[in-house]
């Protein structure tokens, strides 16, 4: 069915409005104001570029290394409290990067609270988590959960009596992994790592409180010294590029929403462990879960706590609460009024235009965050000066990179309403937009709500837009926890971080679990 | 029997999942070279019997032999890929990530592969065209020939099919059933098949297994089961008899088909396969035809008495019955078992 003009017509201005940032930043490349070869030369592109690259091959490894064998264990193994073990590995999801920096940095700084904790066992000083190292960690353990809830949901749907199968021609446990059960979950392992890889490349947060040079990190430096500098142009055109490359592969492997098993799948038999590997188990799980749960949990409930005994006040953050609140909630109405047409045009009238955008709408997912808002700030400055350092720019920042997290949740509710149901509508006499009224909108207001959810969630977290576009005057929780941490007020930044995640854990990880398992 | 030593022996073998049992006091016995049915209802624990003995699980108790060495039981577990079984899944499980050559190979070992052992069974299975598809781009026929041909090429010492034929529509069923058997027959293959299809069972089986409850209940050769049934459920489950209720004194037992001689007194369940009435059209017939189902070999009359009762009787197709029409009745053949109750 064709679609309606007036629909084509408002997406087409959304998209391209949406679109006009990496427009914009390219436009500005290609008219590099240097000779390009030498600031290639006089800046220090390759070691930015490889500072990223190695911290995204780094934490991808990682992440999949743990993602998958908590995966495997809880989904083939019988061990105890499975669902509680795999409650608790999912959770450190919640954790905003900056967050999870801040405890790290803060307890193991050379005289941070771990060396104040343990001197009296002698221990004055310890070289300290920072930089690459602490970048790594730091990043593994907030986003190895999205491996395993991928590749744990993939792995629970494939049917096991293939791996029996090799097990009977002769293959030990060890080498049935490899050969029958990770070959089959490359599309979940390669769609679960370029996740973990969009997300450390766009990585602001963590990356600046460890103090590792990776391009978003340059990027603010350089504009925090010129915002039209050739760096700042420069280094956000390259992320943008590899963005986009990433999120172009990760597409290539865009999971299909139903792995079909063939005939009928047996209750997937769990192996026995001995009680030796039960013991190591467990050990791992009390590991994993001490560093990326208890360990950030504890050291922030210890900052907030002897912040409060020193007299720090609700006063000093209500500012930045009521500013991520307002912000979150503007932006998730306008995301869900905005996201309505483009899911109806997507799911509705699949045709080569409904195609194109949601390739668009998807292309707008990964874009680094700072690389959007310095291409908004240029924006603002040279075409629209009445709307540079305004809330309505910031707003319009959020839905740029939040408005795909919308358009998917309608898009999941939209599924279900089958195009014959528009025919018998309108067979029974009912006009479009009756139909519209009467069928459609109840069917997906649930989806665009949940959209809407995430679209809040992920507003009230932001940071580097926030940072770079945010009017005079106007805080937010993130941008109040950030900057806080950058010049070592641990108790500060732990009393938004503490507001921030009692707000937003439960509903995150609720979401979160619920798409990335479907 | 012409078949010598015991490959499988399964004795007092017991499984439950959670509460329910599945298996209680299973035996078995498998002869080298023989095809051994195991047959029973959905449920009954056939799939349950060969994934303990193709060591995909581990009894609750009792013992699995292989060529008398024991490979499960309360202290010693062979893991499956030491066992040297073959099984051939219900759903088939080819690794979907490899082509028909690769999956075939898959347990196959470097110096088996060099002298050729993939191009014999490709051949043997009639494989060769397809050996760079994926399983996916295979019909089921085809895909059942994979999964046989990567079960027998490293040469198991027992092959287990489940339900091998159960995915197919009834004409390659059929058809590949011959096939196998025929492929089995030749590479001497001994080979257990778990079946809910008691024609599967009767014609492909050196020796049926009847599977009730967890246990099973006849072991026999089919002609044995056929004939001669232990009880009403194995009898039900290779064909289709009229039942009906006596009550035996002096060794006569009166039923609503007339009277018979039985072994045994008391209550009694009395048998009769409906190719053991023969059937005569006669206008004065104390029987009256209800419905006639013709199926080319042969039909199926229901017909009743005058109580109305109804029972079937299988006929050759040369006579033309309708509903209405009045028969009469000749019984050949009985077997009568203690009633149940």
């Amino acid at each position: 069915m064709k679609a309606p003009k007036p629909l084509i017509v408002t997406n087409t201005f959304i998209l391209i409005l949406f679109l006009m940032p990496i427009f914009y930043m390219f436009w500005r490349f290609a008219n590099f104001s240097k000779n390009l070869s030498e600031f290639l030369q006089s800046w220090d592109v390759l070691t930015l570029f490889l500072n990223t690259i190695f911290l995204f091959i780094a934490v991808i490894l990682t992440s999949l290394f743990l993602g998958l064998l908590i995966s495997i264990l809880i989904v083939r193994y019988e061990i105890p409290a499975s669902k509680l073990l795999f409650t608790l590995t999912v959770l450190p999801l919640v954790i905003p990067s900056y967050i999870g920096a801040l405890t790290y940095v803060s307890a193991f700084s050379p005289r941070g609270l771990f060396v104040d904790i343990f001197s009296s066992f002698g221990i004055n000083e310890i070289s300290g988590i920072d930089g690459f190292i602490g970048s790594w960690i730091v990043l593994t353990l907030f986003t190895y959960p999205y491996v395993q809830l991928i590749c744990s949901s993939a792995l629970r749907n494939l049917d096991s009596t293939v791996e029996d199968a090799a097990r009977s021609l002769g293959v030990k446990k060890i080498k049935m992994y490899s050969s029958v059960v990770l070959p089959r979950l490359k599309k979940p392992i390669i769609y679960s790592s370029l996740l973990v890889g969009l997300y450390v490349i766009s990585d602001f947060g963590a990356v600046s409180l460890m103090k590792y040079g990776t391009l978003t990190k340059a990027i603010y430096s350089y504009y925090t010294i010129n915002i039209n500098g050739d760096p700042v142009i420069f280094y956000s055109t390259l992320l943008i590029f590899i963005a986009l490359i990433i999120s172009f592969v990760q597409r290539g492997s865009e999971l299909s929403r139903s792995a079909k098993v063939s005939g009928t799948p047996r209750e997937i038999v769990k192996a026995k462990l001995s009680y030796k590997n039960k013991v190591l188990v467990l050990a791992f799980f009390a590991l994993v879960i001490l560093f990326s749960l208890v360990i950030p949990i504890s050291v922030l409930s210890y900052w907030l706590i002897r912040g409060i005994s020193q007299g720090n006040a609700v006063n000093n953050v209500l500012s930045g609460v009521v500013g991520s609140l307002t912000a979150a909630t503007v932006t998730s109405i306008f995301a869900m009024i905005i996201a309505t047409p483009i899911v109806i045009m997507i799911s509705q009238y699949r045709s080569k235009f409904g195609d194109l955008f949601e390739k668009v709408t998807l292309t707008l997912y990964g874009l680094p965050h700072i690389a959007v808002g310095i291409s908004m700030l240029f924006i603002t400055i040279k075409i629209v000066p009445v709307i540079y350092q305004t809330f309505t720019t910031l707003i319009i920042s959020y839905l740029i990179v939040f408005l795909p997290q919308a358009v998917g949740g309608g898009q999941a509710s939209m599924e279900q309403v089958k195009l014959s149901y528009i025919e018998a509508s309108s067979g029974l006499g009912f006009s479009k937009m009756e139909t519209f009224i009467k069928i459609t909108f109840p069917l997906i207001y649930k989806g665009l709500l949940a959209g809407a959810a995430l679209v809040f969630l992920s507003t009230m977290k932001e940071l580097p837009q926030t940072l770079l576009l945010r009017p005079t005057g106007f805080s937010t929780m993130a941008v109040d926890i950030w900057s806080n941490a950058s010049e070592a007020l641990f108790t500060q930044a732990a009393f938004s971080a503490f507001i921030l995640l009692a707000i937003s854990a439960l509903p995150t990880y609720i979401l979160s679990t619920r798409n990335l398992t479907n | 029997m012409a078949f010598e030593n015991l490959i499988i022996r399964a004795r007092s073998v017991t499984k439950s999942y959670e509460k329910e049992t599945v298996l209680s006091d299973f035996n078995l016995d498998v002869w080298n070279g023989s095809i051994v049915g195991v047959l029973g209802m959905s449920g009954s624990g056939k799939t349950t019997a060969l994934r303990l003995i193709a060591g995909f699980e581990k009894q609750d108790s009792g013992l699995i032999e292989m060529r008398n060495q024991i490979i499960s039981s309360d202290e010693v577990f062979v893991p499956p890929e030491d066992r040297n079984v073959g099984m051939v899944f219900q759903d088939y499980a080819l690794f979907p990530h490899l082509d028909v050559e690769k999956n075939i190979s898959f347990g196959l070992s470097k110096n088996e592969i060099n002298e050729g052992r993939l191009e014999e069974v490709l051949e043997m299975c009639n494989l060769e065209n397809y050996k760079n598809k994926y399983p996916q781009e295979l019909s089921g026929g085809q895909q059942q020939r994979v999964a046989l041909a990567r079960a027998i090429a490293p040469g198991p010492e027992v092959i287990l099919l489940d339900e091998p034929f159960t995915s197919l529509d009834a004409h390659m069923a059929r058809e590949l059933r011959d096939e196998v058997v025929y492929l089995l027959r030749k590479t001497e293959t001994t080979a257990i098949i778990v079946t809910h299809d008691q024609e599967e069972a009767l014609s492909v089986c050196d020796v049926v297994s009847v599977l009730e409850n967890g246990k099973v209940i006849q072991s026999a050769t089919p002609q044995e089961i056929y004939l001669n049934p232990v009880s009403q459920t194995v009898a039900n489950s290779v064909g289709d008899p009229n039942i009906l209720k006596g009550y035996s004194v002096n060794g006569r037992v009166e039923t609503s088909l007339g009277t018979f001689v039985s072994a045994y007194d008391g209550a009694l369940d009395v048998s009769i396969r409906p190719e053991c009435i023969e059937l005569t059209l006669d206008s004065d017939g104390s029987y009256l035809v209800k419905e006639c189902t013709f199926y080319g070999h042969d039909q199926v009359i229901s017909f009743q008495n005058s109580k109305g009762e109804v029972f079937r009787a299988r006929s050759l197709p040369n006579t033309i019955y309708e509903a209405g029409d009045r028969i009469n009745i000749e019984i050949s053949e009985v077997t009568t078992f203690p009633s149940k109750a």
